[in-house]
Protein backbone atom coordinates (compact mmCIF):
# COMPACT_ATOMS: atom_id res chain seq x y z
CA UNK A 1 0.00 0.00 0.00
CA UNK A 2 3.01 2.20 0.52
CA UNK A 3 3.75 3.85 -2.80
CA UNK A 4 6.58 5.73 -3.74
CA UNK A 5 5.29 9.81 -4.22
CA UNK A 6 8.43 10.85 -5.23
CA UNK A 7 10.61 10.84 -7.91
CA UNK A 8 13.71 12.01 -6.12
CA UNK A 9 15.49 8.57 -5.57
CA UNK A 10 17.16 9.56 -2.32
CA UNK A 11 13.87 10.51 -1.15
CA UNK A 12 12.62 7.28 -2.16
CA UNK A 13 15.25 5.71 -0.36
CA UNK A 14 14.40 7.40 3.31
CA UNK A 15 10.57 5.76 2.42
CA UNK A 16 12.32 2.16 1.79
CA UNK A 17 13.95 2.87 5.48
CA UNK A 18 10.78 4.05 6.73
CA UNK A 19 9.02 1.13 5.66
CA UNK A 20 11.64 -1.30 7.20
CA UNK A 21 11.98 0.34 10.30
CA UNK A 22 7.91 0.02 10.32
CA UNK A 23 8.63 -3.52 10.13
CA UNK A 24 11.14 -3.25 12.77
CA UNK A 25 8.60 -1.54 14.97
CA UNK A 26 5.48 -3.92 13.83
CA UNK A 27 7.99 -6.91 14.45
CA UNK A 28 7.94 -6.51 18.35
CA UNK A 29 4.00 -6.93 18.59
CA UNK A 30 3.58 -8.91 21.54
CA UNK A 31 2.19 -12.82 20.31
CA UNK A 32 -1.26 -13.45 20.42
CA UNK A 33 -2.11 -9.79 21.39
CA UNK A 34 -5.01 -9.46 18.83
CA UNK A 35 -6.47 -13.05 20.34
CA UNK A 36 -6.01 -11.04 23.40
CA UNK A 37 -7.94 -8.10 22.11
CA UNK A 38 -11.29 -10.51 20.55
CA UNK A 39 -11.04 -11.88 23.94
CA UNK A 40 -11.49 -8.52 26.09
CA UNK A 41 -13.90 -7.01 23.85
CA UNK A 42 -15.97 -10.28 23.32
CA UNK A 43 -17.48 -9.38 27.32
CA UNK A 44 -18.56 -6.41 26.13
CA UNK A 45 -21.91 -5.93 25.25
CA UNK A 46 -23.34 -6.98 21.66
CA UNK A 47 -23.50 -4.09 19.52
CA UNK A 48 -27.32 -3.03 18.80
CA UNK A 49 -28.20 -2.15 15.72
CA UNK A 50 -28.55 1.27 14.81
CA UNK A 51 -31.75 2.60 13.24
CA UNK A 52 -32.04 5.69 11.62
CA UNK A 53 -34.61 8.26 10.70
CA UNK A 54 -35.01 10.31 7.63
CA UNK A 55 -36.34 14.06 8.77
CA UNK A 56 -40.03 12.95 7.44
CA UNK A 57 -40.15 9.61 9.22
CA UNK A 58 -39.49 11.57 12.29
CA UNK A 59 -41.61 14.47 11.93
CA UNK A 60 -44.54 11.62 10.81
CA UNK A 61 -42.99 9.71 14.16
CA UNK A 62 -43.62 13.06 16.46
CA UNK A 63 -46.84 14.14 15.12
CA UNK A 64 -48.37 10.43 15.17
CA UNK A 65 -46.50 10.22 19.05
CA UNK A 66 -48.19 13.97 19.96
CA UNK A 67 -51.84 12.56 18.60
CA UNK A 68 -51.61 9.48 20.35
CA UNK A 69 -51.07 11.61 23.62
CA UNK A 70 -53.94 13.84 22.78
CA UNK A 71 -56.27 11.08 22.47
CA UNK A 72 -55.01 9.54 25.97
CA UNK A 73 -55.03 12.58 27.99
CA UNK A 74 -58.80 14.13 26.34
CA UNK A 75 -60.90 11.89 28.90
CA UNK A 76 -58.99 13.16 31.85
CA UNK A 77 -58.91 16.67 30.68
CA UNK A 78 -62.65 16.34 29.79
CA UNK A 79 -63.32 15.03 33.55
CA UNK A 80 -61.60 17.51 35.28
CA UNK A 81 -64.12 19.89 36.99
CA UNK A 82 -63.87 24.12 35.94
CA UNK A 83 -60.67 25.25 36.94
CA UNK A 84 -61.48 27.35 40.35
CA UNK A 85 -59.78 30.58 40.43
CA UNK A 86 -56.31 31.13 41.58
CA UNK A 87 -56.08 31.13 45.72
CA UNK A 88 -53.67 33.73 45.53
CA UNK A 89 -56.05 35.81 43.71
CA UNK A 90 -58.99 34.47 46.18
CA UNK A 91 -57.43 34.98 48.83
CA UNK A 92 -56.25 38.70 48.10
CA UNK A 93 -60.10 39.48 47.39
CA UNK A 94 -61.52 37.70 50.55
CA UNK A 95 -58.80 40.27 52.11
CA UNK A 96 -59.67 43.18 50.58
CA UNK A 97 -63.96 42.23 51.21
CA UNK A 98 -63.24 41.49 54.87
CA UNK A 99 -61.30 44.90 55.55
CA UNK A 100 -63.57 47.04 53.93
CA UNK A 101 -65.96 45.33 55.92
CA UNK A 102 -64.56 45.94 58.98
CA UNK A 103 -63.46 49.39 58.41
CA UNK A 104 -67.37 50.12 57.60
CA UNK A 105 -68.85 48.08 60.48
CA UNK A 106 -66.23 50.05 63.14
CA UNK A 107 -67.06 53.24 60.97
CA UNK A 108 -70.63 52.64 61.96
CA UNK A 109 -69.93 51.38 65.46
CA UNK A 110 -68.18 54.19 66.41
CA UNK A 111 -70.74 57.04 64.68
CA UNK A 112 -73.72 55.17 64.74
CA UNK A 113 -75.12 57.11 67.82
CA UNK A 114 -73.69 60.46 66.96
CA UNK A 115 -75.13 59.70 63.48
CA UNK A 116 -78.28 58.96 64.48
CA UNK A 117 -78.33 61.37 67.02
CA UNK A 118 -77.83 64.35 64.12
CA UNK A 119 -80.29 62.50 62.23
CA UNK A 120 -82.60 63.13 65.04
CA UNK A 121 -81.92 66.53 64.65
CA UNK A 122 -82.38 66.55 61.20
CA UNK A 123 -85.05 65.80 60.81
CA UNK A 124 -87.04 68.59 64.06
CA UNK A 125 -85.26 70.89 62.55
CA UNK A 126 -86.48 69.27 59.10
CA UNK A 127 -89.98 68.74 60.69
CA UNK A 128 -90.20 72.64 62.18
CA UNK A 129 -88.75 74.02 59.10
CA UNK A 130 -91.39 72.05 57.08
CA UNK A 131 -94.00 73.90 59.54
CA UNK A 132 -95.42 76.67 57.70
CA UNK A 133 -95.03 79.47 58.07
CA UNK A 134 -98.75 81.11 58.62
CA UNK A 135 -97.58 84.33 60.30
CA UNK A 136 -98.13 86.21 57.13
CA UNK A 137 -102.14 85.07 57.08
CA UNK A 138 -102.73 85.77 60.71
CA UNK A 139 -100.72 89.56 59.16
CA UNK A 140 -103.60 89.74 56.34
CA UNK A 141 -106.45 88.97 58.13
CA UNK A 142 -105.76 91.21 60.93
CA UNK A 143 -105.62 93.74 57.97
CA UNK B 1 -0.63 -12.64 32.67
CA UNK B 2 3.07 -14.00 31.59
CA UNK B 3 5.02 -12.04 29.36
CA UNK B 4 4.88 -12.12 25.92
CA UNK B 5 7.39 -13.23 23.55
CA UNK B 6 8.86 -10.53 21.49
CA UNK B 7 11.19 -9.61 18.57
CA UNK B 8 13.04 -6.78 18.99
CA UNK B 9 16.35 -7.80 17.44
CA UNK B 10 16.25 -5.92 14.26
CA UNK B 11 18.84 -8.83 12.55
CA UNK B 12 15.52 -11.19 12.70
CA UNK B 13 13.43 -8.71 11.18
CA UNK B 14 14.27 -10.12 7.74
CA UNK B 15 13.82 -13.90 8.77
CA UNK B 16 10.26 -12.45 10.81
CA UNK B 17 9.10 -10.61 7.67
CA UNK B 18 9.61 -13.96 5.75
CA UNK B 19 7.76 -16.22 8.48
CA UNK B 20 4.68 -13.27 8.41
CA UNK B 21 4.74 -12.74 4.42
CA UNK B 22 3.52 -9.72 2.73
CA UNK B 23 -0.53 -10.62 3.49
CA UNK B 24 0.42 -9.82 7.34
CA UNK B 25 2.31 -6.76 7.26
CA UNK B 26 1.33 -5.01 3.68
CA UNK B 27 -2.29 -3.77 4.56
CA UNK B 28 -4.42 -5.91 2.73
CA UNK B 29 -8.45 -3.74 2.98
CA UNK B 30 -10.67 -5.50 5.07
CA UNK B 31 -13.66 -5.95 3.54
CA UNK B 32 -16.55 -3.58 3.54
CA UNK B 33 -18.84 -6.63 4.40
CA UNK B 34 -16.30 -7.96 7.21
CA UNK B 35 -16.90 -4.20 8.56
CA UNK B 36 -20.41 -4.28 8.46
CA UNK B 37 -20.86 -7.40 9.74
CA UNK B 38 -18.60 -7.01 12.60
CA UNK B 39 -19.82 -3.95 13.51
CA UNK B 40 -23.35 -5.71 13.76
CA UNK B 41 -22.12 -8.36 16.28
CA UNK B 42 -20.67 -11.03 14.14
CA UNK B 43 -18.26 -12.93 16.16
CA UNK B 44 -15.77 -13.90 13.70
CA UNK B 45 -15.87 -10.78 11.70
CA UNK B 46 -14.82 -9.01 14.84
CA UNK B 47 -11.97 -11.30 15.16
CA UNK B 48 -11.00 -10.83 11.56
CA UNK B 49 -11.31 -6.92 11.69
CA UNK B 50 -9.13 -7.23 14.90
CA UNK B 51 -6.48 -8.97 13.60
CA UNK B 52 -6.42 -7.07 10.33
CA UNK B 53 -5.76 -4.10 11.91
CA UNK B 54 -3.79 -5.06 15.09
CA UNK B 55 -0.35 -5.04 13.81
CA UNK B 56 -0.74 -1.41 12.17
CA UNK B 57 -2.10 0.15 15.16
CA UNK B 58 0.44 -1.66 17.26
CA UNK B 59 3.43 -0.16 14.58
CA UNK B 60 2.18 3.36 14.93
CA UNK B 61 2.13 2.98 18.97
CA UNK B 62 5.20 1.45 19.10
CA UNK B 63 6.75 3.86 16.62
CA UNK B 64 5.64 6.76 18.66
CA UNK B 65 5.72 5.43 22.41
CA UNK B 66 8.82 3.30 22.38
CA UNK B 67 7.38 0.97 24.59
CA UNK B 68 5.95 -2.50 24.10
CA UNK B 69 3.31 -2.46 27.34
CA UNK B 70 1.70 1.02 25.94
CA UNK B 71 1.69 0.05 22.45
CA UNK B 72 -0.41 -2.74 24.07
CA UNK B 73 -2.33 -0.73 25.97
CA UNK B 74 -3.12 1.55 23.09
CA UNK B 75 -4.15 -1.24 20.75
CA UNK B 76 -6.50 -2.68 23.74
CA UNK B 77 -7.99 0.46 24.62
CA UNK B 78 -8.64 1.45 20.80
CA UNK B 79 -10.31 -1.68 20.19
CA UNK B 80 -12.60 -1.37 23.46
CA UNK B 81 -13.69 2.33 22.23
CA UNK B 82 -14.65 0.71 19.09
CA UNK B 83 -16.78 -2.17 20.95
CA UNK B 84 -18.25 0.25 22.97
CA UNK B 85 -18.90 2.80 20.48
CA UNK B 86 -21.04 0.17 18.24
CA UNK B 87 -22.70 -0.85 20.97
CA UNK B 88 -23.79 2.02 22.03
CA UNK B 89 -24.75 3.42 18.61
CA UNK B 90 -22.40 5.69 18.64
CA UNK B 91 -21.25 4.90 15.18
CA UNK B 92 -22.73 4.41 11.48
CA UNK B 93 -20.69 3.06 8.89
CA UNK B 94 -20.47 4.22 6.22
CA UNK B 95 -17.11 3.73 4.86
CA UNK B 96 -14.95 5.31 7.04
CA UNK B 97 -13.93 2.76 9.35
CA UNK B 98 -10.22 2.89 8.91
CA UNK B 99 -10.36 6.64 9.44
CA UNK B 100 -12.03 6.53 12.30
CA UNK B 101 -9.95 3.53 13.80
CA UNK B 102 -6.83 4.97 13.38
CA UNK B 103 -8.34 8.51 14.59
CA UNK B 104 -8.97 6.88 17.86
CA UNK B 105 -5.70 5.41 17.97
CA UNK B 106 -3.87 8.56 17.02
CA UNK B 107 -5.79 10.48 20.10
CA UNK B 108 -4.54 7.34 22.13
CA UNK B 109 -1.40 8.20 21.57
CA UNK B 110 -1.23 11.63 22.07
CA UNK B 111 -2.94 11.21 25.50
CA UNK B 112 -0.27 8.58 26.26
CA UNK B 113 2.16 11.04 25.05
CA UNK B 114 1.14 13.81 27.18
CA UNK B 115 0.88 11.11 30.46
CA UNK B 116 4.43 10.10 29.35
CA UNK B 117 6.05 13.92 29.06
CA UNK B 118 4.51 14.76 32.42
CA UNK B 119 6.49 11.68 33.86
CA UNK B 120 9.52 12.27 31.61
CA UNK B 121 9.48 8.99 29.71
CA UNK B 122 9.41 9.27 26.58
CA UNK B 123 11.79 11.61 24.33
CA UNK B 124 13.87 12.01 27.05
CA UNK B 125 17.57 11.98 26.50
CA UNK B 126 17.88 8.88 28.33
CA UNK B 127 15.39 7.10 26.47
CA UNK B 128 17.02 8.14 23.20
CA UNK B 129 20.12 7.03 24.09
CA UNK B 130 18.82 3.65 25.02
CA UNK B 131 17.38 3.90 21.96
CA UNK B 132 20.53 4.12 20.05
CA UNK B 133 22.98 2.31 21.78
CA UNK B 134 20.42 -0.88 21.56
CA UNK B 135 21.02 -1.66 18.09
CA UNK B 136 24.06 -0.04 17.48
CA UNK B 137 25.93 -2.90 19.08
CA UNK B 138 24.97 -5.18 16.10
CA UNK B 139 27.19 -2.82 13.68
CA UNK B 140 24.70 -3.64 11.15
CA UNK B 141 24.46 -1.09 8.51
CA UNK B 142 20.40 -1.40 7.84
CA UNK B 143 19.96 -1.75 11.71
CA UNK B 144 22.29 1.88 11.81
CA UNK B 145 19.90 3.62 9.41
CA UNK B 146 17.13 2.05 11.19
CA UNK B 147 18.45 3.50 14.71
CA UNK B 148 19.27 7.06 12.71
CA UNK B 149 15.95 7.17 10.92
CA UNK B 150 14.68 6.48 14.51
CA UNK B 151 16.15 9.55 16.00
CA UNK B 152 15.22 11.76 13.28
CA UNK B 153 11.39 11.01 13.30
CA UNK B 154 12.42 12.50 17.05
CA UNK B 155 13.57 15.38 15.41
CA UNK B 156 10.55 16.32 13.36
CA UNK B 157 7.38 18.22 14.31
CA UNK B 158 4.64 16.11 15.94
CA UNK B 159 2.77 16.74 13.48
CA UNK B 160 5.28 16.17 10.34
CA UNK B 161 6.06 12.73 12.21
CA UNK B 162 1.88 12.04 12.42
CA UNK B 163 1.58 12.38 9.16
CA UNK B 164 5.01 10.17 8.50
CA UNK B 165 3.79 7.77 10.71
CA UNK B 166 0.35 7.03 9.78
CA UNK B 167 1.71 6.44 6.38
CA UNK B 168 4.60 4.33 6.87
CA UNK B 169 3.63 2.44 9.96
CA UNK B 170 -0.40 2.59 9.60
CA UNK B 171 -0.44 2.28 6.06
CA UNK B 172 -2.70 4.67 5.57
CA UNK B 173 -3.45 6.38 1.89
CA UNK B 174 -2.90 9.80 1.66
CA UNK B 175 -6.35 10.70 1.10
CA UNK B 176 -8.00 8.95 4.78
CA UNK B 177 -4.47 11.46 6.37
CA UNK B 178 -5.97 14.11 4.92
CA UNK B 179 -9.45 13.51 5.81
CA UNK B 180 -8.53 12.56 9.66
CA UNK B 181 -6.59 15.62 10.10
CA UNK B 182 -8.82 17.43 7.93
CA UNK B 183 -6.58 18.72 5.59
CA UNK B 184 -6.22 19.41 1.91
CA UNK B 185 -4.57 15.97 0.24
CA UNK B 186 -1.81 18.98 -1.46
CA UNK B 187 -1.09 20.56 1.90
CA UNK B 188 -0.28 16.79 2.88
CA UNK B 189 1.73 15.44 0.02
CA UNK B 190 3.55 18.77 0.55
CA UNK B 191 4.17 18.37 4.28
CA UNK B 192 5.05 14.37 3.48
CA UNK B 193 7.79 15.24 1.15
CA UNK B 194 9.39 18.06 3.46
CA UNK B 195 9.39 15.73 6.11
CA UNK B 196 10.89 12.99 4.06
CA UNK B 197 13.55 15.94 2.92
CA UNK B 198 14.26 16.41 6.39
CA UNK B 199 14.71 12.83 7.48
CA UNK B 200 17.09 12.20 4.04
CA UNK B 201 19.28 15.45 5.41
CA UNK B 202 19.62 13.84 9.25
CA UNK B 203 21.19 10.80 7.52
CA UNK B 204 25.08 10.40 7.30
CA UNK B 205 26.46 10.08 3.42
CA UNK B 206 26.95 6.64 4.56
CA UNK B 207 23.16 5.88 6.01
CA UNK B 208 21.70 7.43 2.60
CA UNK B 209 24.28 5.32 0.22
CA UNK B 210 22.73 1.80 2.50
CA UNK B 211 19.23 3.58 2.41
CA UNK B 212 19.71 3.99 -1.62
CA UNK B 213 21.18 0.71 -2.18
CA UNK B 214 18.20 -0.70 -0.31
CA UNK B 215 15.66 1.11 -2.05
CA UNK B 216 17.46 0.46 -5.45
CA UNK B 217 16.14 -3.32 -7.54
CA UNK B 218 18.22 -5.78 -8.09
CA UNK B 219 19.46 -5.38 -11.20
CA UNK B 220 17.74 -8.44 -13.78
CA UNK B 221 21.51 -10.48 -13.88
CA UNK B 222 21.99 -10.12 -10.39
CA UNK B 223 18.04 -11.78 -9.96
CA UNK B 224 18.77 -14.36 -11.99
CA UNK B 225 22.34 -15.85 -10.85
CA UNK B 226 21.83 -18.79 -8.98
CA UNK B 227 23.76 -20.00 -5.42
Amino acid sequence: MTHNHTSDPSLQAVEHGLKALAEADASTMPRGLAERVVAATETLDAPMPVIRFSSFQRVSIGLAAAAALAVLALPIWLSKPAPAPSPMLHASYDADALELFELATASLASNSVDRFDALLEDTQSFDAAAEPDTSWLEESEAI
Amino acid sequence: MGQPERESDPRALGAQAERDGPAQWESAAVEPRIVRAALAGDQDAWSELVHAYTRRLYALAYSRLRQVDLAEEVVQSVFATVANKVSTGGYAEQGQFEAWLFRIAVNRIRDQIRIARRSKRIDSPEALREAQAEPAATADPDSELLVSLKAGLGELSDKDREIIELRHHGQMSFKQIASMLDEPVGTLLARHHRALAKLRDMLSPSEQATADSAARPAAPNQRLQTP
